[in-house]
């Protein structure tokens, strides 16, 4: 029974980003695989599939990780044009990543040509209270300031290491996408595919 | 008379007898004590070592030099033993002796054998422990002085003299602790004096006295000695530092804290760790994917060798070759290797990181270049084969669960030498974080990072070019046409030029055109995901970048179709092979007829290029947009007929459209 309803349920390609060694990998692993791992390097897997009853509705996640390329900033449009929801990770401990979201966030509208587009913005590793450099006031400013425009813009703070918030991420992401769907992305995808034919 | 001549010759004869026993005594004695002033010289040695690395050593010469104006005995070792590498350890430890030499000279000339020789043996152990304890700083001398008073104390026959001797030998390591304080690298590697070292220098002067008590007393020469041990001690460095590699970690400024030292020393013991491990699996991994997966799909009777060669391309074995060399190196480096051979000379594991990449980088551009630019075309590849062999998909799952692969599926082994050379930045970054600010790896650490973050640009601008190129291209994987034509594409670019050549000549024929013809509805295919519009639009925009972009990469990213129209293309070849051989098969499915045809235009489009290649380029990617190939043929039709080839346009999409939408469930993730 789950298997038909998972294999009728359309994937939501999800695309997660961040600048280097901020926990994508790890956060990613611990949503699909209930697993973290100490030691860096721990998987050479690009995607992973999970599915999940997200507010009684059945859900199949497509988790496009993109660790490892960071460097490669003319890749990133190529992933990003795959993507319906997006989580962008910085770690609460650089300063360096969480300087990168903004700009990765403006990619995102570039590359998708919108305004608004489901984004979660995830502060990682806060279980590293010690080395903490960025506050959660901080980034929530940021947040809201994409809200003005944005309304499908939220932040939320996770460690992967002690599995805070990690489903919750994810899940507040599908929600995301579903009122973005339900509201005005669909609609302008339709009128651009009347406006063509 | 005769008596005395016979007493004078008996004399003579006694004499001549026993000369060559008096030699043969005093040259054992010679010998012994060289021997025993070697092991001496050796200990304080080993001491030093275990604080200070030769790196910082090294580093630091010159200021050493130049502080060691103060310590006068310095100035009588000749100039080129301060050349040497580890002239700094080695002369301290020369001094040490050298200051012991005439204290002990002048005790064992006015004594008889037995008290003197514990006293020397009591002022020499004073000698050691002080030039052992010279990197401490003049604290620590102080206090290995009183240990080493201790001991003399325990002898019985200790005098005045020996106890002047000691503190006559104290006072020169004093100085030259003081000396160092002047020098920061050397204090900050002597500042991890650690509690257990001291106990090690007790130990050692326990076994200097034990050693000395069977020791002769004889004169000597000085000069000769410590030329001996200053040969000596350069052709044991070696030992001593495989004898004491464990405690080379203590590299951390005075200001940390112990606790935290310990700490921050641990986690950059890890990330050192770390990157030889990561190297070695990557190794590995890049063996299994050559070796494991290539042979047996090599095997494999059902894939074509063109596929062969697109998903194994020839850049592997030899990045596996560079990167198993690198491994070698980074093993062999300080901050690893637990047994290490004797005659090498050492290095730091960032420098050899920091050489690697200074040996190496054009080769790795090249290669990593290479490679990343045929990565997607492998990816889609291997989609193809497994949306289409059943064999293929056994066979991998059967690969899949052999122990080598640890459960990852070939696509997993594709992507890991794309990963690689950023994870190199991530590591760097990890290890530089944890360097003291005044650790002499901290420069190498940033030389690396510099060098690797102008490789890996370098590589990203030329994926950018072949990415505009793929996607001018249309995108989409999904098409297995489309793909194969990619596909195609990439092959024929590792395949011969002169082929190629060949290839494009004769490509006229009936074979090309029913090529065009198969390939041309799919290649309209887009992603799924991707509407059309916003294809279009992204598309525009690579455009816009394009114009942007410098010659070199303008002219990668024109899509051929219409980058001077397919009458031109051979011109284009003729102008050069090298535009020509990024050109895509595609393009040779335009027929030949149709360049014979026009050859009036062509010529035209040829001298256009050969004019302005920019101008061309900038147009023609104005007209790369929507949908690409479609719009330029549309274009280029419109000429004859527009509205036939708008009809024929939106017949294809269609066309595509109901192709896409059949594959589009079986469709994995993009090409990345």
């Amino acid at each position: 029974m789950s298997k038909s309803v998972s294999k009728s349920v359309k994937p939501i390609k999800i695309v997660v980003i961040g600048s280097g060694g901020v926990g994508k990998s790890a956060l990613t692993l611990q949503f699909s695989k209930s697993k973290f791992f100490l030691d860096y390097d721990p998987t050479i897997e690009d995607s992973f599939s999970k599915s999940c009853y997200i507010d009684n509705e059945m859900a199949r996640l497509d988790i496009l990780d993109t660790a490892g390329q960071e460097e490669f900033t003319s890749m990133r449009e190529q992933y990003m044009r795959l993507g319906q929801a997006f989580l962008v990770v910085f770690s609460v401990t650089d300063r360096k990543g969480f300087e990168e979201v903004d700009s990765l966030i403006q990619l995102i509208y570039r590359v998708k040509d919108r305004e608004a587009f489901p984004i979660m913005v995830a502060g990682n590793k806060i279980d590293l209270q010690n080395d903490r450099c960025i506050d959660q006031s901080l980034a929530q400013e940021l947040v809201q300031r994409h809200q003005e425009f944005n309304p499908y813009c939220a932040y939320i703070e996770t460690s992967a290491k002690t599995r805070l918030n990690v489903d919750l991420v994810f899940h507040d992401l599908v929600r995301l996408l579903r009122l973005y769907n339900a509201k005005g992305g669909s609609k302008q995808a339709k009128k651009s595919k009347c406006s063509l034919l | 008379m005769a008596d005395n001549c016979c007493g004078e010759s008996k004399l003579d004869f006694l004499a001549m007898i026993s000369w060559p026993f008096l030699l043969l005594l005093k040259l054992t004695a010679l010998l012994l004590l060289t021997v025993d002033q070697l092991i001496d010289c050796l200990r304080a040695f080993f001491i030093e070592q275990a604080r200070i690395e030769p790196a910082t050593l090294s580093n630091c010469v010159g200021k050493l030099n130049f502080e060691s104006g103060n310590c006068t005995s310095r100035h009588e070792l000749e100039p080129s033993h301060r050349k040497e590498a580890f002239s700094p350890t080695v002369i301290r430890a020369a001094d040490g002796v050298k200051t012991s030499v005439p204290g002990r000279c002048s005790s064992a000339a006015a004594n008889d054998p037995p008290e003197p020789r514990l006293r020397t043996a009591c002022g020499r152990s004073a000698t050691a422990a002080m030039s052992a304890g010279a990197g401490d700083g003049a604290e620590s001398a102080r206090r290995s002085l009183t240990l080493s008073l201790a001991l003399a104390e325990q002898f019985a026959h200790v005098d005045s003299s020996s106890e002047e001797e000691a503190e006559e030998t104290a006072a020169m390591p004093v100085s030259n602790g003081a000396c160092e304080q002047g020098c920061p690298a050397v204090v900050a590697g002597a500042a991890d004096q650690l509690e257990d070292q001291h106990q090690h220098q007790h130990q050692h002067q326990h076994q200097n006295q034990h050693q000395h008590q069977n020791q002769h007393q004889h004169q000597n020469q000085h000069q000769n000695q410590h030329q001996n041990q200053h040969q000596h001690q350069q052709s044991e460095i070696h030992q001593c530092r495989s004898w004491d590699s464990g405690t080379q970690q203590h590299q951390l400024a005075r200001r940390v804290a112990p606790h935290e030292r310990l700490i921050i020393e641990n986690q950059r013991r890890k990330v050192c760790e770390e990157i030889v491990e990561t190297e070695r699996k990557y190794c590995f991994c890049l063996w299994t994917l050559i070796d494991l997966i290539g042979g047996s799909l090599r095997a494999a009777a059902f894939i074509s060798t063109r596929d062969l060669c697109l998903i194994f391309p020839n850049t592997l074995p030899r990045l596996y070759d560079i990167h198993a060399a690198f491994l070698g190196s980074l093993e062999e480096s300080d901050d690893c290797s637990v047994q290490r051979q004797p005659p090498l000379p050492q290095c730091s594991l960032a420098q050899a990181v920091q050489q690697f990449l200074q040996r190496h980088e054009r080769r790795l551009l090249q290669l990593y270049r290479s490679y990343v630019a045929q990565f997607g075309a492998a990816m889609r590849c291997v989609r193809r084969l497994r949306r289409r062999s059943r064999k293929f998909r056994d066979l991998l799952l059967s690969l899949q669960r052999h122990p080598d692969c640890e459960g990852l599926e070939l696509t997993a082994f594709l992507l890991t030498p794309v990963q690689r050379l950023p994870r190199y930045l991530l590591l760097l970054r990890q290890l530089a974080d944890r360097t003291d600010p005044r650790h002499p790896d901290l420069g190498h650490l940033t030389r690396a990072t510099d060098r690797l973050r102008g490789l890996l640009d370098q590589l990203n601008c030329s994926i950018q070019g072949a990415l505009a190129e793929a996607t001018a291209w249309p995108a989409g994987d999904s098409s297995a046409a489309t793909a194969a034509a990619v596909d195609e594409e990439a092959a024929a670019s590792f395949g011969d030029r002169q082929q190629q050549q060949q290839h494009f000549l004769l490509g006229a024929g009936q074979s090309s055109r029913q090529r065009r013809r198969s390939t041309q509805p799919e290649a309209l295919a887009h992603h799924p995901w991707d509407s059309p519009r916003h294809l279009k639009r992204s598309q525009r925009r690579v455009a816009g970048q394009q114009a942007e972009q410098p010659e070199q990469q303008r002219c990668r990213s024109v899509p051929p179709e219409e980058a001077s129209g397919s009458r031109s293309r051979m011109v284009v070849f003729e102008i050069s092979p090298e535009t020509a051989r990024r050109l895509r098969p595609g393009d040779r499915s335009r027929s030949a007829g149709d360049v014979i045809a026009s050859g009036g235009s062509a010529i035209q489009g040829g001298s256009l290029h050969q004019a302005a290649p920019g101008a061309v380029a900038t147009s023609s990617t104005g007209a790369a947009s929507p949908a690409t190939a479609l719009s330029g043929r549309g274009g280029r039709r419109r000429k004859s007929s527009p509205r036939t080839a708008v009809k024929e346009t939106f017949r294809k999409m269609f066309l595509s459209r109901r192709k896409v939408s059949d594959s589009r469930l079986d469709s994995s993730w993009g090409d990345l």
